[in-house]
């Protein structure tokens, strides 16, 4: 499977949380539970423990018990963006129930998508952003095309000429400081 | 918003590049074009995003072979009915269409993906200097060269070859190649 | 069994099963085959919820689990404001409510003629004028603060960009304002919603003082700063008459725009990069789709240098530091030499 089929998005943040003060984004937790199946036993055994602790510590989460006979337990969350999140806890014990707990009061309501990259930033670039045109010589743009300097093919060695021409002027300084030609030849 | 707008225009805009074919080897200039084709020379290259520039090319009737490879190189076709299979030696293709070569050897060099065609689609050949106006304006770079085009003896001037160093100097009365003797005594 | 025999039998047992099908039609008796009525019964219904429309959006009240004085209480703790109950119940309530729930008793008849079934609650007017003169105030003076040689008139459209209605309804619904306020209307427009929420920054006011009032604002409103350019919170209609005129004041040459890099000009994509030079130097450079189009970007860029916006001024949202400048910074006019004023558009 192709990663283009499966959802994917970047990090995001909910109203900048964090650069002011923190805002806990759970709104609202419901508790679904039987009052006497075995299913729901974990999550009444947290109703009985662990809730009141939860409630105190976070008194901006408004948490709802609903009883339901027959039904399967579960823990549904709402967020502050409008997002719904639903954990079935059936024979699940308390303190997995905690765990799953703190793990929906931790989740900012954004969807659980692959995350392209695990960072954000406003300021990518300090120096701007890459063009072509960075660290490019502005007079290219008033250079008519095509321009025989830049087309030239640039050795990076001299060729067999070039060392030819270059010795025969060392010969030449060469016997020009001697003062004369004394080996008699033609250079 | 418009800043971000224009910044990313600015990123990913398409350069026209100018690439002289003259005395080129076709073999060595290949992967050099087909670089800026794909875009390999940005920073913000990636396969899947399409940040590939033009490149015009110019003079592909005067580009150079190496040894017999004009007389020895074939190019393979195939009309797709029985018998329809051909060799043509590449010197007789260059006469034909001077820009065949290149852009056969471009193409075959490209990988056989789909982001083939639209690669060539980038690439202008024109066999000698006379290139359209418009798509003169939109040149912005030149690519170097990869061979030295070398110099005919009568392209050097009379000065250069006097100030040329000489080992020694022939004999005035000397003839090169005087040749057989014609006439049987 | 002959095989004749056994055919038979079988061709009657199928005969009767077939009849007690037809008979018992509204039996449904499992059959394993392709059943043809399945997909168009399907098809129509989708196509019949469809021609429906969405789901007619309901108020959070209208579900079981729903309790107003626990959500009330909840929204200020998790705000993080220490708010009495009253002045809260009063910043959550609009006057449209008030003036329905009026008009609602007014209709009704009371056991004794003389005793009117008077609203014992209060709506936001007050409160939201309260709050809306202090974040005004607040987010003027911080930014005047923050960005010295920002023109009053920038300041002013940061300021409308960041209190108006959209944004403050946004910065609230985000905050879990749309499920506590009461309104006449649903689902709650924008003005309501940005009202409750200058209705909370003025009860914060009134119960805890103006500086924990500022403190929200800045945690809240002025955050949104964070990662928008200058251009799309302040249209400026004509930044190179603007440049022109900033830089006679400053004493510098005229500003001149020269074409940096141009490619593809003869194609759709075609893309351009100007700078703007005063005495030969550079004082602001950018790209565009056409020359006119990068060039008003580039005296753009040439005025967040000369304001000091930018990404090298960007705002640090430390809470020691919230210095609010009242003073207000200088004009445009004031920025702008005396013959040049008129060539502001």
């Amino acid at each position: 499977m192709s990663h283009a089929t499966i959802p994917s998005g970047f990090v995001k943040s909910a109203l900048q949380n964090g650069a002011g003060r923190y805002v806990c984004q759970l709104q609202r937790l419901t508790l679904v539970f039987c009052k006497s199946s075995g299913g729901s036993r974990g999550l009444r055994d947290f109703v009985e423990k662990h809730l009141l602790e939860f409630t105190q510590k976070n008194p901006g989460v408004v948490v709802y018990l609903q009883p339901r006979r027959h039904r399967p337990p579960k823990l549904v969350a709402e967020y502050l963006n409008g997002r719904r999140e639903e954990i079935p806890v059936a024979t699940h014990n308390d303190e997995t129930i905690c765990q799953w707990v703190n793990h929906l009061r931790t989740h900012s309501g954004n969807e659980t998508v692959r995350l392209r990259k695990t960072w954000h930033t406003d300021t990518p670039s300090i120096q701007g952003p890459w063009t072509p045109f960075t660290n490019k010589d502005t007079r290219l743009n008033v250079t008519q095309l095509p321009s025989e300097e830049l087309s030239r093919f640039q050795p990076t060695e001299p060729s067999a000429t070039e060392k030819l021409l270059r010795l025969a002027e060392q010969l030449r300084a060469k016997d020009a400081v001697k003062g004369g030609g004394e080996t008699g030849t033609p250079v | 918003m418009a800043q971000h707008r224009v910044q990313q225009w600015a990123t990913f805009a398409r350069m026209w590049w100018l690439y002289d074919a003259r005395w080129q080897c076709p073999f060595q200039s290949a992967p050099v074009i087909i670089r800026h084709l794909q875009g390999l020379h940005k920073p913000i290259y990636h396969p899947l995003s399409d940040v590939g520039d033009h490149v015009v090319v110019i003079n592909t009737e005067h580009i150079a072979m190496e040894g017999d490879l004009w007389r020895n190189w074939r190019h393979f076709h195939h009309t797709g009915y029985p018998g329809g299979f051909s060799a043509t030696r590449v010197w007789k293709v260059h006469e034909a269409d001077p820009t065949k070569v290149l852009h056969k050897q471009i193409y075959s060099t490209v990988k056989g993906n789909l982001l083939r065609r639209p690669i060539m689609a980038r690439l202008h050949l024109y066999p000698d200097d006379n290139v359209p106006e418009d798509i003169l304006k939109n040149i912005t770079g030149q690519i170097r060269q990869l061979r030295e085009v070398p110099k005919r003896l009568d392209e050097y001037t009379q000065d250069e070859r006097d100030a040329f160093p000489r080992l020694f100097e022939w004999p005035a009365d000397y003839v090169p190649n005087p040749g057989k003797k014609t006439v049987k005594s | 069994m002959s095989l004749v025999l056994r055919n038979v039998l079988s061709f009657c047992a199928r005969r009767t099963a077939l009849s007690g099908r037809l008979i018992a039609q509204r039996q449904a008796i499992p059959v394993r085959c392709y059943k043809k009525w399945v997909l168009p019964a399907y098809r129509s219904l989708y196509k019949r919820r469809l021609e429906q429309g969405p789901e007619p959006e309901r108020h959070r009240s209208e579900w079981l689990n729903w309790n107003y004085n626990a959500e009330v209480y909840a929204f200020g703790q998790r705000v993080g404001e220490d708010l009495s109950e009253a002045t809260l119940r009063t910043a959550l309530t609009d006057r449209s409510y008030v003036e329905a729930e009026n008009e609602k008793r007014k209709g009704l008849e009371t056991e004794e003629e003389d005793e009117e079934l008077s609203l014992d609650i209060s709506h936001n007017e007050e409160l939201s004028a309260l709050g809306e003169k202090l974040c005004n105030n607040f987010v003027k003076g911080y930014l005047r603060s923050t960005y010295p040689n920002l023109p009053e008139e920038g300041v002013g459209a940061i300021c409308d960009f960041l209190t108006g209605d959209e944004m403050l309804a946004y910065i609230g619904s985000h905050l879990g304002l749309k499920d506590i306020v009461l309104a006449s209307e649903f689902p709650v427009p924008d003005s309501t919603l940005s009202k409750a929420f200058t209705a909370v920054i003025g009860a914060i006011d009134t119960d805890q003082g103006t500086e924990r009032a500022q403190l929200f604002v800045h945690d809240f409103v002025l955050t949104q700063l964070i990662g928008k350019t200058l251009d799309s919170m302040w249209t400026i209609s004509n930044p190179m008459g603007l440049l022109a005129g900033i830089v006679a004041k400053q004493g510098m040459a005229e500003p001149e725009s020269r074409l940096l890099w141009e490619t593809g000009s003869e194609t759709v994509v075609a893309a351009y990069m100007v700078g703007i030079y005063c005495n030969k130097q550079l004082i602001g450079k950018a790209a565009g789709e056409t020359v006119s189009i990068a060039e008003h970007m580039a005296a753009q860029n040439a005025l967040q240098q000369f304001f000091n916006f930018g990404n090298d001024a960007a705002i640090h949202f430390d809470r020691h530091s919230l210095t609010v400048n009242a003073e207000r910074n200088a004009s445009i006019e004031d920025f702008v030499s005396q013959d040049k004023t008129q060539t502001l558009a």
